[in-house]
């Protein structure tokens, strides 16, 4: 099922049986760290940058 | 963006430190979305746009392979509208988008396994982001009335300059407009 926004985007509806995956995935995730390796390494970025733009 | 597809995302929570959101794909793959605090610089706190897949075997979501099927544009949009979304709820905070390719260490590992034996410059290095930026480039009119950008060099680690389409860069950093 697609509905239009209105920003011209076609939205792909997502199945009721993906929605319900969804929930569970959301759940197993919880509380973890799922992107580690990107967090240090903007936090390396950060450390080298001597201040952010204004 | 007139004529864009994207699939519908799906909030999966949000916490004080994290924003999470999901979406299938029409192949039946999960894709993860998350906007992860990094910390707090001046007034502002600073986020990092992380995304990968989820694998339903392991329960891990992995960052450093993407499998799309064909649907990379449609996936990329859908990654790219979580960015509202995030600027929403924290008019005044900062995110980065980086690509997981654009690690120091992305080069060695890619030539044990990569059977395009680049010589000098790995070519995959900073693919990802590149491709955040030609999205930018092309969409950067429509874009600027509601962000500002920032690009931090690939050449050098000196500090993030306004943002120059079509400009090389390895993250990309976003405020939005008062």
């Amino acid at each position: 099922m697609k509905k239009k926004t209105n920003t011209q985007i076609t939205v792909i509806k997502s199945s009721a049986k993906a929605k319900k995956e969804l929930q569970i995935i959301g759940k197993s995730l919880k509380g973890k760290e799922l992107f580690s390796q990107k967090v240090e390494s903007a936090k390396k970025i950060l450390s080298s940058v001597k201040s952010l733009p204004v | 963006m007139t004529g864009s597809k994207s699939y519908e995302l799906s909030k999966l929570g949000s916490e004080s430190d994290s924003y999470l959101y999901a979406f299938p794909t029409a192949t039946g793959n999960y894709k993860i979305v998350e906007h992860s605090f990094v910390e707090i610089r001046g007034f502002r706190k600073v986020y990092n746009l992380g995304f990968g897949d989820y694998n339903g075997e392991t329960g891990q979501v992995i960052d450093d392979e993407v499998f799309n099927m064909g649907d990379g544009r449609i996936v990329l949009n859908t990654v790219l509208a979580t960015i509202p979304i995030f600027f929403e709820q924290n008019p005044d905070d900062a995110l980065i988008v980086q690509g997981s390719d654009s690690r120091e260490e992305f080069v060695n590992n890619c030539r044990l396994t990569c059977i395009k034996k680049c010589i000098d410059n790995c070519k995959k290095h900073h693919q990802r982001i590149r491709i955040y930026c030609k999205f930018l480039d092309k969409n950067f009119k429509d874009l600027v009335k509601d962000y500002i950008f920032f690009g931090l060099s690939e050449s050098k680690d000196i500090d993030f300059e306004q943002y120059i389409p079509g400009a090389s860069y390895k993250s990309v950093l976003i405020y939005k407009k008062k």
